[in-house]
């Protein structure tokens, strides 16, 4: 695995599906505020039609720019992982470099939630003595041979000190 | 060896009752003033409802309370209805504590504090009073624990007392520039809300009819004098707090005693050491002193700056070099080489500072424009907190590369200059940020992640030369 790596194809989809959902909590707070206009007095819906207006303004900027940003975001992200360090890159125009030696990873997680489960995918967390950097979702067998190898490494690194 | 239970010594009820009374003080004053319109008998007999129900609960806690030292472990029970019993085995006790009052200290008394890493509040034993000699004997069954565990390991450095005392100049210097007396003012400031809350309108015009034939010239003089009484006060305690702070490095720990009136003595392995700061704030760096202190790991849940333990409040910043060279020999400050700010740095912090301050201003100016004297003043203060830490930020960023193992990283906040000196293998991760419009420039931040108390650290240089930050990451990969 000594070789910069994208994220798979799949993630986008997790994406898109997580997007919507957030659109469908913004929808529940719009038809929460249509509910409760019906039982407050004149002067009282008035406000609560702004509050409307910029709740449905907001969904709609969040849906369209993050399914917008999804690509780039998805173009941008990349791991790297050698036998001396983890490397996160995220972002084109506000980059970030993360490094985790090999020899700081206390732990590593997988997670799969139902939504990455539909698209056969894992969550890896690499878990430091102080916080933690996720690699938001690879292919279940890919997760489980790379905890094998970090954790392998882990060991050995630790070894050497 | 074994030794059976022991009760505190008797003092400690007296330890208790103090610490009773102190956090029962306030609501009982509340409730006084509440009972003020009823007759003086109820009055009293409250009173004595309360104390007898005070000093009750104080007599049992003492005599529910008992330890006992065994072979492995330390055991305390305690508890009135709850029975708990507490095993605290020796090897992993981080750190114990000794608070000795100067009432105490002819009687041989002190408290003791033991510590662990469990994730408890505070200490994880508590003990109010008992004899000096005890210390001493925790300590040779922690040894004697320690070397049955290690004597299979390579024998361990050892460092014959390296000593450090600050000196009363240093010690006044410090006293009379620290800002405590403005914490004190804001607490009697919240204390002075809720009292409001508590008086009786009565008495609340009694004295509003009272302030009417004082001037505002008088009223300013009142709280001028008030702010002086607090300043005097804090720096009485801050002297008595830190008098005689003394620093003695001993087999791999860190030994500090200190204060007046209840002297402090605690201890910290050297191991639990993530990073060395060193603290400056403006007006003490003119007067060129300096704090020193650690980051470390504990089970401390307290916001991260006060996590950090002082190890020497005060030292002259000529004396710093020498200091770190005696306690931490390991970082050479010697080949230390400051690299200057460049003029970018400036230029992108304060046109940060510039836009956020006149945006500031702009939403002020939109809802107070009726108003022209307090959108100057605003303006002006905004300009103040704002410009200055951007100017004091883009000239105290810096970092330096020391040797292989340490890291060299100063930033600023507000106005205090921080200087962390970080070993390679305490840093957990590096960040390093760049924008593509930084890019072109060459420039780029770096965020450092270390362990600190139960939590985690970040300590991050913005806009800083990309090659010195690529340096970094370079040093860190290798």
């Amino acid at each position: 695995m000594d070789k910069i790596e994208k994220l798979p194809k799949d993630i986008k989809t997790i994406w898109r599906i997580n997007v919507f959902i957030d659109f469908l909590l913004f929808l529940i707070v719009l038809s929460a505020l249509v509910i409760i206009a019906v039982f407050l007095p004149e002067e009282g819906q008035h406000l609560v039609e702004i509050g409307q207006m910029i709740v449905g303004i907001v969904a709609i900027v969040v849906l369209a720019g993050e399914l917008i940003l999804i690509p780039y975001r998805w173009n941008f992200w990349t791991y790297y992982i050698d036998e001396r360090q983890v490397e996160l890159h995220k972002g084109f125009f506000f980059r970030k470099q993360i490094i985790i030696p090999i020899a700081r990873v206390q732990n590593v997680t997988l997670k799969q939630g139902p939504i990455l489960r539909i698209k056969d995918l894992q969550k890896v967390i690499v878990v430091t003595a102080a916080g933690k950097s996720e690699i938001e979702g690879i292919k279940a067998s890919q997760a489980e041979t790379l905890k094998e190898l970090l954790m392998k490494l882990a060991q050995e690194a630790k070894n050497d000190v | 060896m074994m030794s059976k239970a022991h009760r505190l010594h008797p003092a400690a009820i007296m330890f208790y009752l103090y610490k009773e009374l102190r956090s029962i003080i306030l609501p009982a004053f509340f409730m006084l003033i509440a009972l003020l319109n009823s007759s003086v008998m109820i009055m009293i007999l409250v009173i004595t409802l309360l104390i007898l129900v005070v000093i009750t609960k104080c007599l049992l806690r003492y005599f529910t309370f008992s330890y006992q030292l065994l072979d492995h472990e330390i055991l305390v029970k305690s508890g009135i209805f709850v029975k708990k019993v507490n095993h605290v085995p020796y090897d992993r006790i981080q750190n114990i504590t000794s608070n000795q009052w100067f009432f105490l200290k002819p009687f041989g008394l002190e408290e003791l504090e033991i510590e662990t890493a469990g994730h408890s509040e505070g200490p994880e034993v508590s003990l109010a009073a008992v004899s000096v000699k005890l210390k001493d004997e925790l300590n040779k069954y922690r040894s004697e624990v320690d070397t049955a565990d290690k004597s299979k390991n390579v024998s361990r450095e050892t460092f014959s007392g390296e000593s450090y005392s600050i000196t009363w100049r240093e010690l006044l210097k410090f006293s009379l520039t620290s800002p405590a007396f403005l914490s004190g003012l804001l607490a009697i400031l919240a204390i002075y809300g809720k009292v409001q809350n508590g008086i009786s309108k009565k008495f609340y015009a009694l004295a509003a009819n009272e302030m009417q034939h004082l001037g505002v010239i008088l009223i300013v003089v009142g709280l001028f004098l008030v702010m002086l009484i607090f300043y005097i006060v804090s720096v009485l305690i801050l002297i008595a707090k830190y008098y005689h702070f003394n620093l003695v490095k001993v087999n791999n720990k860190l030994q500090m005693q200190y204060g007046l009136f209840k002297t402090k003595k605690t201890s910290i392995a050297t191991s639990r050491v993530q990073a060395v700061v060193v603290k400056q704030a403006l007006l003490r760096r003119f007067l060129k002193i300096a704090t020193v202190k650690l980051v470390i790991i504990s089970n401390s849940k307290k916001e991260d700056t006060e996590k950090d333990i002082i190890i020497m409040p005060v030292i002259e910043t000529a004396q710093l070099e020498e200091f770190l060279n005696r306690f931490f020999p390991d970082i050479a400050v010697d080949k230390l080489k400051i690299k200057d700010p460049l003029p970018k740095t400036y230029y992108y912090d304060l046109r940060n500072a510039l836009i956020f301050a006149v945006i500031g201003d702009v939403i002020f100016g939109i809802l107070f424009y009726a108003i022209v004297w307090l959108v100057l003043s605003f303006v002006l203060l905004s300009l103040i907190f704002c410009m200055v830490p951007a100017y004091l930020r883009a000239r105290r960023s810096n970092l330096s590369i020391i040797d292989k193992n340490y890291l060299y990283l100063t930033n600023n906040h507000l106005f205090t200059k921080n200087s962390y000196f970080i070993p390679k293998s305490s840093i957990q991760l590096v960040e390093r940020r760049q924008s593509i419009w930084l890019e072109k420039n060459l420039f780029a931040h770096l965020r450092i992640n270390c362990r600190s108390g139960v939590g985690e650290r970040v300590i991050m240089v913005k806009y800083l030369s990309a090659d010195w930050v690529d340096e970094v990451v370079r040093w860190y990969k290798s």
